[in-house]
């Protein structure tokens, strides 16, 4: 190895570890304050060696029915990925097949309206329906953010597919449904996966539906943390600890399907 | 028997017409669903925000009065506040892209190797792109902490003067900026990085043999052939970045001195603060219709881009 | 220190009913009409029943403050002895003012109880459009209100009439007796040499100032709030020492007065060279943070707290503050006052059960719980009872003390100008005015700008 060789090399770590740190260092500190006691928290200069306490983490869970609030985040979550596939995977197919391209644009430009321009009007349907913190309520809402991710990121997925494999089925005396069922679905298999990966995680870190549209009975996690920074509550360590709580899941998510998640996320935006 | 035989054909023949049917008609039929759901949750909400914009509501949602276009020509001519609004969408927008692309484009070139833990490394680079943004802002807002917040003490370390990060009317957008881009360069780092996978051998073969530089090679092949996939990226990044709340009303609900009031923050502002959903709704409409003209935009460019 | 008054002279004062402001306040401007105390009982044991609603489900929505601990903690017992079940939501304060308004605006009908949020003039509004009740008729309803529940006398007719009535009906019943008052680090007074609580504006400054300067800057001399839109209630005060309030007889708001504009000249200085840097981001929350983390000599805001600064496990300067009025002004002394106060829904389909909940939450035993926890109930008779007597402590007298005297020069109107329905937007505006204020920029100027805002919610309101 040449010397320049090794300097480059020495450079690129350099470089890499400075950009880990930069992107990293707010998981690391707010995993380190969790189990740092209270006093320690705020000390200047930090205390980086000290003897770990599980107290904010039994505050968190002793004070708010945090159980519950993760059950429910993971209930809408699921429910609302759920029935979006099952709408929004037959009508990307449909797009990208039949090339309805007016449906796609329109498709872009609902995935660019915030959920603020529905919040008034939607709360006053759902005030008349009885849908105020419900599960289902939350529901339609995450759908409403889910879907068309779902079905701009499918779409790009489906074009992809060789068109002669789908001429080959249909001329094999496949119906189209059948083609979509049999051949589309299993052969977008990856896709799927990572979009639906990435609809629950969108789901999960919903934010302003839950604020207005929920209540007690439909309160997220995400909610529920942004109630710990609260009237009197001083506590840095179980706010620590409470963000620690809501971030894990998805950290963890993202590691273990980390292959299927860098696809899916590249494919919607790169395609379609 | 013979009967059973034949009842059961010709359901069976029923039930095939019936599916050939649906064949025949799938370009309408599958999308449908689809379509129902968001025209009926998007379109709903549309038409009662546009009758609403033209009344004036009080604050118990009561009492209505007719006013006509004059919310809207108030939202458009009068208000100072909407008119800052604008600016600071503008600017936290902007600013948010740029240094997105900037950073984003430094970390593909440096991951755009092959060694051992790459494909770590890049999934760790990929955590702030799926954390709860509820949650890091939180974690953000302690660590800016303008007194004893750990930013600071890291800035003491480098011998650099203390800063107020969101508390002072300054540094209030950088420090959004920068929490924004945390979350968003992930995203365009692996859009650049798959960008630069797929570059043709060639021109950089015949660069070399040229005896160009790293730099006039990065510049005058690199960049151009990238510009698709920056387009792209920078379009989601757009749409996204018009839509960041949560971490903005965490952090400072539009302060200090509304110098982070961006226009989601004002539609918030006027219609669940002040619950003045008459003339919030005209904000609201005026709101969409920028991120409309916005939209249609950056898809032109993009299919100039992609074309 | 000033004015360290015995134990013994609280009690007593207390337990008298002749002077003070407390009392003052509390004495029945109107004798309530009360019947011979054995036939009351009778009437009322055969007819109120605790177990008359059981198996209705309540709703209680408040706020994540102490109060609410003291809320949650008496929930069990009533739903034991009741039958009715509560689920809460205890939210932030932004939050739970947003939630309240907007399933009000929907006219939900399970917003059964909650923590009332509106000021004077908006309670009016929400009064006429039957988002409240009219409370006094089931306090006087032996059948609707247990025995021995004593709202009028025990609180004091006058005081709710004022505080908690709109168009002349009862519509809510306060629970803490409140007011923005200040808490200084003991300690550090005393080894910074300062003499006792500050006692005016000047002795405010100055006793800030000593403490920034001594600590060479790492202790603050003073934090509050400076974040839109929650100053204003902190603000009050100010404005008062000036000599004026939030607008003249005529309902014109006077925010661009010289009386206004020295006003939040101060509370701006006060916080640009002795509060903590970027204190226009800091609302009650952080305030309470920085100086339960002993990162300030002082702080003005809200009486509640003191539940919070005295828990040794969230506060290192537990056990080490004193209280103090609201310093007088060259014009005036006034502290902002108030109070949070409980209702029923007006649009709840339980009204009843509701109520059941709320008198529970503000009966003697309920308020006796809380004032020997550390809060400060709006009630006579906990200070009274034995078993206060034997448990309070010096530093539970002078919070007291400082209470009463608060409410002597107490002012109960809103933290904006009364005239002015959308409490939240004028807040708003106003403590733009005290950012610009802590941020050096020209407060003639920006006071003009409210001035001109305030106005015009005026002419708006006028329209509709």
């Amino acid at each position: 190895m040449t010397t320049a060789r090794r300097v480059q090399d020495a450079l690129f770590w350099a470089l890499l570890t400075v950009l880990l740190a930069l992107f990293l260092f707010i998981f690391f500190w707010m995993f380190v304050s969790s189990f740092k006691p209270n006093l320690l928290i705020t000390s200047d200069p930090p205390v980086w060696f000290f003897k770990p306490t599980l107290e904010h983490y039994v505050e968190v869970f002793r004070q708010n029915p945090f159980v519950k609030y993760l059950l429910n985040s993971l209930i809408i979550a699921i429910t609302s990925v759920g029935l979006s596939l099952v709408i929004g995977l037959p009508a990307a197919y449909s797009i990208a097949k039949h090339k309805q391209t007016s449906l796609a644009l329109a498709l872009l430009v609902v995935r660019m309206l915030p959920g603020i321009t529905f919040l008034v009007p939607l709360f006053i349907v759902y005030k008349r329906f009885g849908l105020l913190d419900t599960y289902s309520g939350v529901v339609i809402t995450h759908i409403l953010t889910v879907l068309p991710l779902i079905m701009w990121v499918m779409i790009g997925f489906f074009e992809d597919v060789p068109s002669e494999l789908l001429d080959a089925a249909l001329i094999d005396g496949c119906s189209q449904l059948g083609t979509m069922i049999r051949i589309m679905i299993p052969l977008s298999l990856p896709g799927i996966t990572a979009v639906a990966i990435l609809s629950f995680i969108s789901s999960w870190n919903n934010f302003i539906f839950v604020l207005i549209l929920g209540g007690s009975k439909t309160m997220t996690l995400p909610l529920a943390v942004y109630g710990f920074l609260a009237y009197g509550q001083v506590n840095w360590g179980a706010l620590c600890a409470a963000a620690a709580v809501v971030t894990v899941p998805v950290l963890l998510l993202a590691l273990v399907v980390q292959r299927y998640l860098a696809g899916g996320l590249t494919m919607g935006a790169i395609k379609g | 028997m013979q009967q059973q035989a034949r009842s059961r054909s010709q359901h069976t023949g029923l039930l095939r017409r019936v599916f050939a049917l649906i064949d025949r008609r799938l370009a309408l039929i599958l999308p449908a669903p689809a379509v129902i759901v968001i025209a009926l949750l998007m379109g709903y909400p549309f038409v009662y925000t546009l009758m609403l914009s033209v009344q004036r509501v009080d604050v118990t949602l009561t009492r209505f009065s007719f006013v006509g276009a004059a919310n809207l020509v108030k939202v458009l001519l009068e208000d100072d506040r909407f008119r800052n609004a604008v600016w600071v969408t503008l600017y936290f927008s902007v600013a948010s892209l740029l240094l997105e692309l900037a950073l984003a484009m430094i970390m593909a070139l440096v991951l755009n190797r092959t060694f051992r833990g790459l494909s770590v490394i890049r999934t760790l680079f990929l955590l702030p792109l799926v954390a709860t943004p509820t949650a890091t802002s939180v974690i953000w807002l302690i660590m800016m902490e303008p007194s004893i917040g750990i930013l600071n003490y890291f800035l003491e370390l480098l011998r650099l003067p203390p800063s107020l990060w969101v508390a002072s009317p300054t540094t209030v957008i950088p420090s959004l900026v920068w929490i924004n881009a945390w979350h968003g360069v992930p995203f365009v780092m692996l859009i650049l990085l798959a960008g630069l996978r797929s570059l043709p051998r060639e021109p950089f073969e015949a660069a070399r043999i040229d005896g160009a530089s790293k730099l006039q090679e990065f510049v005058q092949i690199t960049l151009p052939l990238l510009k698709p996939a920056i387009v792209v990226a920078m379009l989601f990044r757009a749409i996204d970045t018009l839509k960041v709340f949560d971490v903005i009303w965490i952090m400072t609900r539009g302060g200090p001195g509304r110098k982070s009031e961006t226009l989601h923050v004002y539609s918030y502002l006027t219609a669940f603060e002040f619950y003045e959903l008459g003339y919030g709704s005209a904000v609201i409409l005026v709101f969409m219709g920028i991120i409309l003209v916005i939209s249609i935009v950056l898809i032109r460019l993009r299919q100039r881009a992609w074309l | 220190m000033r004015s360290h008054i015995s134990r013994r002279q609280v009690l007593k004062w207390l337990g008298m009913g002749t002077a003070g402001a407390y009392l003052a306040a509390c004495a029945p401007a109107v004798p309530a009409a009360s019947p011979p105390a054995a036939e009351e009982a009778a009437s009322a044991s055969a007819i109120f029943d605790w177990k008359r609603y059981a198996g209705t489900e309540l709703r209680y929505v408040g706020e994540t403050q102490p109060l609410s601990d003291h809320v949650l903690s008496i929930l069990p017992e009533f739903e034991e002895m009741t039958g009715i079940k509560v689920n809460t939501e205890i939210l932030p304060w932004a939050q739970m003012v947003q939630k309240i308004r907007v399933e009000l605006m929907a006219s939900n009908e399970d917003m059964d109880v909650f923590q009332l949020p509106a000021g004077a003039e908006e309670r009016n509004v929400w009064f006429d459009a039957g988002w409240l009740n009219d409370i006094g008729p089931w306090v006087d309803d032996p059948s609707m209100t247990h025995e021995g529940y004593d709202l009028w006398e025990d609180m004091g007719r006058d005081y709710l009439m004022e505080g908690y009535a709109s168009r002349g009906s009862l519509v809510s019943v306060p629970m803490q007796m409140s007011a923005m008052i200040g808490y200084y680090h003991k300690d550090l007074f005393e080894e910074y040499g300062i003499e006792g609580p500050p006692r005016d504006f000047d002795e405010l400054e100055a006793a800030a100032k000593t403490v920034q300067e001594m600590s060479g800057g790492d202790i603050f001399g003073i934090t509050m709030r400076g974040k839109p839109p929650v100053p204003t209630s902190v603000f009050k005060g100010f404005l008062g020492g000036m000599g004026i309030m939030w607008e003249d007889e005529d309902g014109v708001p006077l925010m661009d007065s010289e009386e206004a504009i020295a006003a939040f000249d101060f509370y701006g200085r006060l916080l640009r060279l002795y509060g903590p840097p970027g204190s226009p981001n800091i609302d009650h929350v952080g305030a309470v943070n920085i100086f339960s983390q002993g990162k300030a000599g002082m702080i003005i805001d809200d009486a509640v707290f003191r539940k919070d600064f005295q828990e040794p496990s969230k506060s290192v300067v537990a056990g080490n503050i004193g209280y103090f009025l609201m310093p007088k002004g060259p014009n005036g002394q006034r502290a902002s006052a108030g109070g949070w106060s409980i209702t029923v829904g007006g649009l709840s389909e339980k009204k009843e059960a509701g109520w059941y909940l709320l008198q529970y939450l503000s009966n003697k035993e309920s308020m006796l719980k809380y004032v020997l926890d550390g809060g400060a109930a709006p009630r006579r008779s906990p200070y009274e009872s034995a078993q206060y007597k034997e448990q309070a402590t010096q530093d539970d007298l002078d919070y007291v003390q400082v209470l009463l005297d608060s409410r002597a020069i107490g002012d109960f109107s809103p933290p904006a100008p009364p005239s002015i329905i959308n409490l939240m937007k004028a807040r708003e505006s106003i403590a733009q005015v005290i950012v610009a204020s802590i941020e050096g920029n020209d407060v003639r100027a920006a006071a003009q700008k409210s001035q001109q805002e305030l106005l015009q919610m005026l002419e708006e309101q006028e329209d509709q």
